[in-house]
Parts: C-alpha cells; sequence; structure tokens
C-alpha cells in the first residue's frame, strides 16, 4: 500500500513512544528507575496540586495572547506586502521570517540580554530618551507580557507568510468587480479580502497555537518560570519535572494530560474547517 | 548447473567472510573505553582539555592494548543522560556525574565499588595522600565509589582592586560584609552605571548556592534532618532568609533584579564591573579572568564570615564524580584509566595546565611554584579542608538549591513572611524527595 | 471654484504624503524591532573578547575582531555544517520518497481505516512539536535496538517529526488537481507509479517545496534530540556545536553569537532561492471556494 511505509516510521517513532508514556505514568519512575505500579498516583498528584492549574492558566494566556498579536501584526503586515511588490516586498518577507528561523535558544538568549537588567541595550534606550528604566523580569505582570512578546516575535513571520500567500490566490477579478460597484478601500478589505483568507488564517492560528503551547525553550531561557512561578507554563514545569527532578512517572502522566489537550484543540480545528477525508 | 555453481560460490564467499571478522576479531584485542565527560580533548584552547588529552596520551602510550574513546557531551545533560543509559544498558565505562546526582546514582546501583578495581591494590600510604573529604564522599558500607575531579568551592568573589582604594579589610562577620557592600554600593563613574555591593542570584533555574545556604550552615551546619527532610522551616532559617532578603530591600547592597537574575547572569554582571562581590564556584576564576573588563588580577576570592568572627561559614563544595559503569565490560580497563588521571603526574596537570586545586597532598608540593603564584588556589584548599559542606547522599535531596532560591522569592515578589515561604518549600521538598 | 480644487489638491497631497510618512515609520519599528537581537547577536561576534559586556553597550567595538569566527571553525563547526546539511538533506528525500505516495494515497485511494490512519498521521503533527515529551520513550526503545549515535539515528527521527505536516501539506496540493488528469493519464497508459511519482510532484511542485522547506527548517533547527541521541563528536549536529559554547566554565557569548548568525545563513540562502515557491505551496488547495 502507498500509504504503509510512512505509517511504519510515523507508528515506530511518534505514536509508540507515546502508548510508551501512558505505560509509564501509572508507575513510579524516579531516575528512570522501575519502582512500582501505582496506578492513578501520579495523576492525582498532577490534578490536586494547585500550581498545575495555576500553570495551565499561565500557559493558557500566553498562548492565546501571543497567537492573537502575532496573527494580527501577520494580517497587518501581509496586507502591506500584498500591495506592493519586487525587492521591497521580497526584502520584508524575508525580514519578517528570520525571527523564525534562527535557532529559538540563541534568539530568546539574545533577547534577554538585549532586555535584562540595568545597563542591558533596552535600559540604554530609555536613559537617553530621558525615561526611568523599567525591570521587565522582576515583576509578575511585566515579566508575562515580555513573555508573551518575544513569543509573538517568534511567530510573526510565519503568520505574515500564510496569510501572505492567502491573499495573492485571491483573484483580482473580485476586487476589480467590487471596485466598480463602487467599493472604497476599507469595504474591499474587510468584505472580500478578510472572509477569503480565512482559511489560512486558521491554519496559521491553530499551528502557532500548538507552536507556542508546546514550547518550553522560550519560556525557560527568557525568564526561568518567571518571578515566583509568575510565567511557569506546563511545558517548562514539564521539564523541571523530568530533567531537575527526574520524576519521570508524574512526567509521563503530565505529558500524556498535555497530548489530550493538543488533541482536543485539533479536533476542534479540524471541526471548524471541516475538511472531509 | 549455472545455479550450482552460483549457490557453492556464494557459500564461499560468506564463508571466507565469516572467518575474515573472526580473524579480525582475534587480532583486536585492543580493548575501547569510552569516558563521558564535558570536557573536549580536542580543544587546544581550554587548559583542562589539554591536559586531559597529555593524560590520555600517556596512558595509550603505556598500556597499547587500551583505545581511550572521550565522547564530550552537554555538561547540564549528562547526568541524565547516564542514568538514562544506564536503564537502557549502553552507559560509558567512566562517566563524569554532577555530585549533587551522586545519591541517585549509588541509589541505581550504577557505579562499580573501587575497591574492586586498580585503586583497590593501593597501598596505605597512597590511600593517604588522596585522603579528604573528597574521597569520603559517597562511601557505602565503606566502599568508595568516585574520585572528585574538577573540585569546586562556593565562596565570595570580590574585587581587590575596589578593596584597596577604598582601605576595606577583608570581612570576617557578617556584619562587616553588609558594611563592605555598603562602601561600594553607588555610581561608578567609569562605567556609568549603579555598582552593587553584593551580588545575588535567585532565579530558580541555572541555580548557584546564595548567602543565605552559608548562614544557615554556620549556624546548624546542614539544611536536612537526619531522615532527610527539609530542616530550614525554623529560626535560624527565618534569620538567614531575612537578612539575605534585606540585602535588596533595605541595605539596597545588592539591586531589585536579583529576583530574575540566573547564575549565568551574576557571572556577567561582575564581569562587566557591575558588582563588587558575588557568590559563585572558585572554579571560573580563570575564566572571569579573561573575561572581565577590568585588571583581571582583581578578580580573587575570600572564605565565608561568621556571625562572631570565628572561623568561617562552610562553604558549598561541589565537583565531577568520576566512576566505573558497574555493568561495563572493560571495567579493569577504565579502572586503570581513572588511576592514570589521579596519578601524580596527572595531578600536577591538572593543576598547572587546567588552574584547579590539587586532588593529592603531594601535589601540593610539586607544584608549589605555581600555587603560590596563583592565590585563590590557596584560598580553596584552605576551604576543602576547613570550611566546606558536600551535600549528603544516605538520602535524595533533589533541588535544594532551586527551593532555597524559591522562597526568597516568595519573600520578594509574593510578599510572604520568611516563615511561611520556608515551611512552603519545605512542604515541597519532601514532597519530592520522599 | 479654482481656489477650491488647488486647496483640495493640495489637501489630499499632504495626507498622501502623511500616510506614507506614517507608513514609512511603521516600517522602519517593525523592522527594528524584528531585527534588533538578530543585529544584536552580529554586532556581538565582531567585538574583541573584553567589550563584550562594556556598558554603556555600543554595536561596534574598538576594532571589529574576526577572533570569534576563527574559535568557532577551529572548534568543530564545519564539521557541525556538514553533518547538520547531511541530516536534512537526507530527512527531506525520505520525507518526500514517504510522504508524496502516503498523501496520494489519502487524497485518492478508498481502504479501510483511512479516517483513522489520517487522525493517527494529524496526531503526529502535535507529537513532533512537543518532541521534549517523547525524548525519553524515544531514547529507551532506540538504544535497546542499537540506533543510538549512529548516522542514521537523526535522519529516521527528524522524518518522522516532519512526514506529518508534510503529507498534511502535500495533500492538499494533491486535492488540487483535478482528478480527470489521473485519468487522462491512465487512459495514456501511464503506469500507477509514473502518476505518484513522476507526474503529480510536477503539478504541485509548490506543494513540494513548500514541505521540503518546513523539513529542512525543523531538521537544522532541532537541537534536543540531537543531543540526547548522539554522543560521538563526529556526528555533532550545527545546534549541539553551537549549544556547546555554553560549556561549564562559563558561556563564550562572542563565539555563540558568531556561531548562531552562521547557523542562519544557509537557511536564509535556501529561502532566498525557493521563498516563493514554498509560499504559493502552502496554500495550494487549502482555500476553497
Amino acid at each position: 500500500m502507498l500509504v504503509a511505509p510512512a505509517m511504519l516510521l510515523i507508528f515506530a517513532l511518534l505514536i509508540w513512544p507515546l502508548f510508551y508514556t501512558v505505560y509509564c505514568s501509572f508507575f513510579k519512575l524516579d531516575y528512570l528507575n522501575f519502582g512500582g505500579f501505582v496506578e492513578w498516583q501520579n495523576y492525582t498528584r498532577i490534578l490536586t496540586d494547585k500550581s498545575v492549574y495555576a500553570s495551565f492558566g499561565v500557559t493558557f494566556i500566553v498562548t492565546l495572547c501571543s497567537t492573537g498579536i502575532s496573527m494580527l501584526l501577520g494580517l497587518v503586515l501581509a496586507l502591506w506586502i500584498d500591495k506592493r511588490s519586487g525587492i521591497m516586498a521580497f526584502g520584508i518577507e524575508m525580514v519578517g521570517l528570520l525571527p523564525w528561523v534562527i535557532s529559538m535558544m540563541v534568539g530568546t538568549m539574545l533577547w534577554r540580554w538585549v532586555l535584562n537588567g540595568d545597563t542591558s541595550l533596552f535600559n540604554h534606550v530609555l536613559r537617553i530618551l530621558g525615561m526611568e528604566p523599567i525591570q521587565l523580569f522582576n515583576r509578575k505582570t511585566e515579566a508575562v507580557v515580555t513573555l508573551i512578546l518575544v513569543m509573538a516575535w517568534r511567530t510573526i513571520g510565519y503568520s505574515m507568510v500564510m496569510i501572505l500567500a492567502g491573499l495573492k490566490s485571491i483573484s483580482e477579478a473580485l476586487v476589480e468587480a467590487a471596485r466598480v460597484d463602487g467599493a472604497n478601500n476599507w469595504k474591499v478589505l474587510t468584505r472580500i479580502r478578510l472572509p477569503l483568507i480565512k482559511t489560512p488564517m486558521l491554519i496559521s492560528a491553530i499551528v502557532l497555537t500548538m507552536s507556542n503551547f508546546n514550547n518550553n525553550t522560550v519560556p525557560m531561557v527568557l525568564t526561568s518560570g518567571g518571578p515566583s512561578n509568575a510565567t511557569n507554563v506546563i511545558t517548562l514545569y514539564l521539564y523541571k519535572l523530568s530533567f531537575d527532578y527526574y520524576k519521570f512517572g508524574t512526567a509521563s502522566a503530565l505529558s500524556t494530560l498535555l497530548f489530550a489537550v493538543n488533541a482536543i484543540m485539533i479536533f476542534f480545528y479540524i471541526r471548524m474547517v471541516k475538511y472531509d477525508i | 548447473m549455472k545455479k550450482i555453481v552460483k549457490a557453492v560460490s556464494l557459500v564461499l564467499v560468506c564463508a571466507l567472510m565469516l572467518s575474515l571478522l573472526g580473524v579480525s576479531a582475534l587480532a583486536e584485542e585492543k580493548k575501547t573505553v569510552r569516558m563521558w565527560t564535558f570536557l573536549d580533548p580536542t580543544n587546544t584552547t581550554n587548559g583542562r582539555s589539554v591536559a586531559l588529552q597529555q593524560i590520555i596520551d600517556k596512558f595509550e602510550a603505556e598500556h597499547p592494548d587500551i583505545d581511550i574513546v572521550v565522547e564530550p557531551q552537554d555538561w547540564a545533560s549528562m547526568s541524565t543522560k547516564f542514568f538514562a543509559a544506564h536503564a537502557a544498558g549502553n552507559a560509558p565505562d567512566i562517566c563524569w556525574i554532577i555530585m549533587d546526582e551522586m545519591g541517585a546514582a549509588l541509589d541505581l546501583n550504577a557505579l562499580e565499588p573501587l575497591e574492586n578495581l586498580a585503586i583497590g591494590k593501593w597501598s596505605e600510604e597512597e590511600i593517604a595522600d588522596i585522603d579528604d573529604a573528597f574521597w569520603q564522599f559517597g562511601v557505602r558500607d565503606g566502599k568508595h565509589y568516585q574520585i572528585t575531579f574538577s573540585r569546586n568551592y562556593v565562596t565570595i568573589y570580590y574585587r581587590a582592586d575596589l578593596f584597596e582604594q577604598n582601605g576595606i579589610e577583608i570581612p570576617r562577620t557578617w556584619d562587616e560584609l553588609i558594611a563592605a557592600a555598603q562602601k561600594l554600593t553607588g555610581y561608578d563613574e567609569k562605567l556609568g552605571v549603579q555598582r552593587y555591593g553584593f551580588g545575588l542570584a535567585l532565579a530558580t533555574e541555572d541555580v548557584d548556592p546564595q548567602l543565605m545556604t552559608n548562614m544557615i550552615l554556620s549556624e546548624q551546619g546542614t539544611l536536612f534532618n537526619e531522615d532527610g527532610t527539609a530542616n530550614w522551616a525554623n529560626e535560624t532559617g527565618v534569620k538567614a532568609l531575612e537578612t539575605m532578603c534585606k540585602f535588596i530591600t533595605e541595605y539596597g547592597i545588592s539591586p531589585e533584579t536579583a529576583v530574575s537574575t540566573t547564575g549565568e547572569d551574576l557571572w556577567v554582571d561582575f564581569e562587566a564591573g557591575k558588582l563588587a562581590m558575588m557568590s559563585g564556584g572558585a572554579i571560573r576564576v580563570n575564566t572571569v579572568r579573561s573575561n572581565c573588563v577590568y585588571d583581571p588580577s582583581a578578580v580573587q576570592i575570600m572564605l565565608w564570615p561568621t556571625a562572631d568572627g570565628e572561623g568561617h561559614a562552610p562553604g558549598v563544595i561541589n565537583g565531577w564524580c568520576v566512576g566505573v559503569w558497574s555493568k561495563s565490560k572493560v571495567k579493569e580497563e577504565a579502572g586503570l584509566f581513572l588511576e592514570a588521571m589521579v596519578s601524580p603526574e596527572a595531578d600536577k596537570l591538572w593543576v598547572e595546565l587546567g588552574g584547579q586545586p590539587a586532588m593529592r597532598q603531594s601535589t601540593l608540593e610539586n607544584a608549589k611554584e605555581y600555587i603560590e603564584k596563583n592565590e585563590f588556589l590557596t584560598v580553596i584548599s584552605e576551604g576543602f579542608l576547613t570550611a566546606g559542606w558536600p551535600q549528603p547522599t544516605d538520602f535524595p535531596v533533589s533541588s535544594w538549591k532551586n527551593d532555597m532560591n524559591n522562597a526568597a522569592q516568595k519573600v520578594l515578589v509574593d510578599k510572604m513572611s520568611p516563615m511561611e515561604a520556608l515551611e512552603a518549600v519545605a512542604q515541597d521538598f519532601n514532597m519530592r524527595n520522599q | 471654484m479654482i481656489y477650491d480644487a488647488t486647496a483640495q489638491r493640495r489637501k489630499k497631497l499632504l495626507r498622501k504624503l502623511g500616510g506614507k510618512t506614517m507608513e514609512l515609520i511603521l516600517l522602519i519599528v517593525v523592522l527594528v524591532v524584528t531585527l534588533l537581537p538578530i543585529i544584536w547577536g552580529l554586532a556581538t561576534s565582531f567585538k574583541p573578547r573584553r567589550e563584550l559586556f562594556a556598558y554603556p553597550p555600543t554595536f561596534i567595538g574598538s576594532s571589529i575582531s574576526l577572533e570569534h569566527y576563527e574559535n568557532i571553525f577551529l572548534s568543530g563547526f564545519w564539521v557541525g555544517v556538514r553533518n547538520s546539511a547531511f541530516y536534512s538533506g537526507v530527512s527531506i528525500l525520505l520525507v518526500l520518497v514517504l510522504g508524496v505516495p502516503a498523501a496520494y494515497g489519502f487524497q485518492r485511494c478508498r481502504f479501510r481505516f483511512k479516517k483513522l490512519l489520517f487522525y493517527f498521521v494529524v496526531a503526529g503533527i502535535p507529537l513532533s512539536a512537543g518532541s521534549s515529551v517523547l525524548l525519553i520513550p524515544n531514547y529507551i526503545m532506540m538504544s535497546k535496538l542499537q540506533m543510538i549515535d549512529r548516522w542514521y539515528t537523526l535522519i529516521l527521527i527528524y522524518a518522522a517529526y516532519q512526514i506529518p505536516m508534510s503529507i498534511w501539506i502535500i495533500r492538499s496540493g494533491v486535492e488540487s488537481i483535478p482528478i480527470a488528469i489521473d485519468e487522462a493519464a491512465r487512459i495514456d497508459g501511464c503506469s500507477h507509479a509514473y502518476i505518484i511519482f513522476c507526474l503529480t510532484p510536477r503539478l504541485i511542485l509548490p506543494s513540494i517545496a513548500s514541505a521540503a522547506l518546513f523539513t529542512f527548517i525543523g531538521s537544522w533547527n532541532e537541537f534536543i534530540v540531537s543531543s540526547v541521541m548522539l554522543n560521538d563528536p563526529a556526528l555533532r549536529s550545527i545546534q549541539q556545536v553551537i549549544y556547546y559554547f555554553m560549556g561549564f566554565f562559563g558561556t563564550d557569548w562572542g563565539a555563540l553569537c558568531a556561531a548562531a548568525c552562521m547557523a542562519i545563513l544557509p537557511i536564509l540562502i535556501v529561502f532566498v532561492l525557493l521563498g516563493k515557491m514554498m509560499i504559493s505551496g502552502l496554500t495550494q488547495g487549502a482555500v476553497k471556494g
């Protein structure tokens, strides 16, 4: 069968480990040493831990806000580029894509260097402009906002490219017809362009939501979980559980839960776009 | 007919290949010893790497039938990888495990007792030469499982030039420390920024032990109870946490940003001249000297003060425990190489090329010149001898450093009372290490 | 009347100029914010070592120093480039060879469990995004099979991570080919294999390019899996080489920035060459109606 070889690879390296993770979640697994069958204990430990819920809360806020911002800005940029052509447009596209293609870790470290501390570039500029320096990583709200903005920065390029592709596929004839009918720029935008790029927007919304939700590099490098767990997103919590505390049993349980959340998100997406297979 | 010829020739070829393999297997008496470390022997700019390469070369020349293969790893995940590899059955023959994780390694039976290997045959004098707190570390049932390399001592770094300029003596009490820091806090003309007297790193990732730990150790001697539960939610702990937080809130000798400063950030700040003092591992003296924007010889270290000026508060000692994998197929050979890495000649190389504190008493004599030229090595040695505290290995104590910083964050950011904060993190710690 | 017309024209001109300046300002702000850390990294990589942390921060140090670039090439940077290029290249091949028939199969054929299997494919996308979740089980399994630390280890894993997304993209591409074309080809006597491997790809080249590009970025920038699965320094990927500069004795910021900037170059080059195709390939067939 045509589909077999690909499915084999997917099963071996993606699906099977998932089942193995679920299997591990029922054991006590510290330091990778199989301790003993503990049934649902790992799950109850997670579900009764208040900090897990706080963590989920932060994760949702950060994911939704950063996806929202990057979609909005991506839209604006795409609309802007669509009007132009040639080198300028191509140049802006490349620039927009750079944050997406640079190594996440190095990009985030550089942001931290630029923003953090009394003598950072950011505060230096503020001083030159005569303002008071702002400490971005000390207080909870500022830290969360900075995290949202850096995550949005990383993904703007992607949404810009997707939406631009959608815009380019809108046939000019439609726009012409609308103009002949007397529509001004705003009407063309809202009544014709936006509805027709609904699909690429939805695709990027889902891909970006998943990418941001599952991202643990950026929060870890940028804020290490923030002042007093203010930016301790759930993936960071999972990382700490596995690699700082070595509690792999509990970590497996949390991974399973996370996967369930991801699956729900995809389910809604498939529903919304109504693909028939 | 053709088919038969084909079949026969195929069989013959297979037989030939198999026999060749067999021959080569016989000829390959060479044993390979795999070692995981964060040092890369091919790196010619790093003194320690150069030392390691020389040790390897000498060993391979003396033992032509043993091949040493070094696989450099990322230091932060090396221990985790080792545990995973131990579970999977393909761990390296020698591994460098950070002291923090030694307890876990012992619980997993991942290491071979050194008594069964080359070191087991050492004479009493030879053992006495390396007998110290590090040799005693991780001993179970009288058996030793590791030799500690890259020994580190977390103590106070200070700017000798600033101390001299301001006529400050090395502080012997906590109050003197605070006074000194206050004197050194102020606007630095040359730098153009506020300089702080004492830097703190209170983030919960990339954690180094901070001042509060040393204060508690000075009064209690340890952070834990006999059964392995946390022992810091008490008067001593409260006083230590309060004092440390006052560095920021009252005395103004630490910046507000300490709450989000990681261990790495602290080094950068010190190297940039924004801090007059900080707490850090002595192992980085040479790195700091090569990166700092001011005169390198101004980078010096001192031992911790105490409440009454007598003696020194214990500094946390750390290091990399090098042991032989319990399921290795070349244990003997691995043991021989481990012995070679800690031989008198090797130790001299580690000290002189790598700038490391000596592992043997005899090296203090052999490398006397170098040690005298580099005062910090003497400070470290004194610290090891008189005022050092290694983590316990009898019970799991994972991430206590993160918990200490967490308590500080709770007080500074969430405005909890110190006792509440300490109790909260003690609960976390106990639950995690049951 | 004439006065009115000129005034009106002047107003229009002013508004246009005002609008254009606004646009220009906005554009500059966007560019600066997007590129700021990258420019900073670039600037740092050319500063002499002792000036890296100097205050006030400057973009150009007292001299342009190439020491960091020299340093990274002496520390095995080429090995990383060579290895990553190899891993990415072969992963792309593997993904396309397995993915195109699979996408075709899902789109055009009917077979049992099709829906179920496709759900598995779709489930693969978040699994590969949150790859640290699957890391330990994968590691244990592969080391039991002695497949750790080999030249094909990363290729298999990267291909597995990127195939779901690629099948998704290529499938929409196949969807946009009217089935009439397939039928015409059959009538003309083309074999099934020809249709799948030669005809269809040629028609949906943008989708293929886009899948290839995604695979390339995913493999080139991937770090965690490579650091866990590989031990031999000769097999290191480029991200591992970069990360190595955050050593135990301190982070070598200069070398780190130099290495990171050099690592972006290949991706940029690929984008400049294939970028246009990627953009049209992403939404071929996805925009309905």
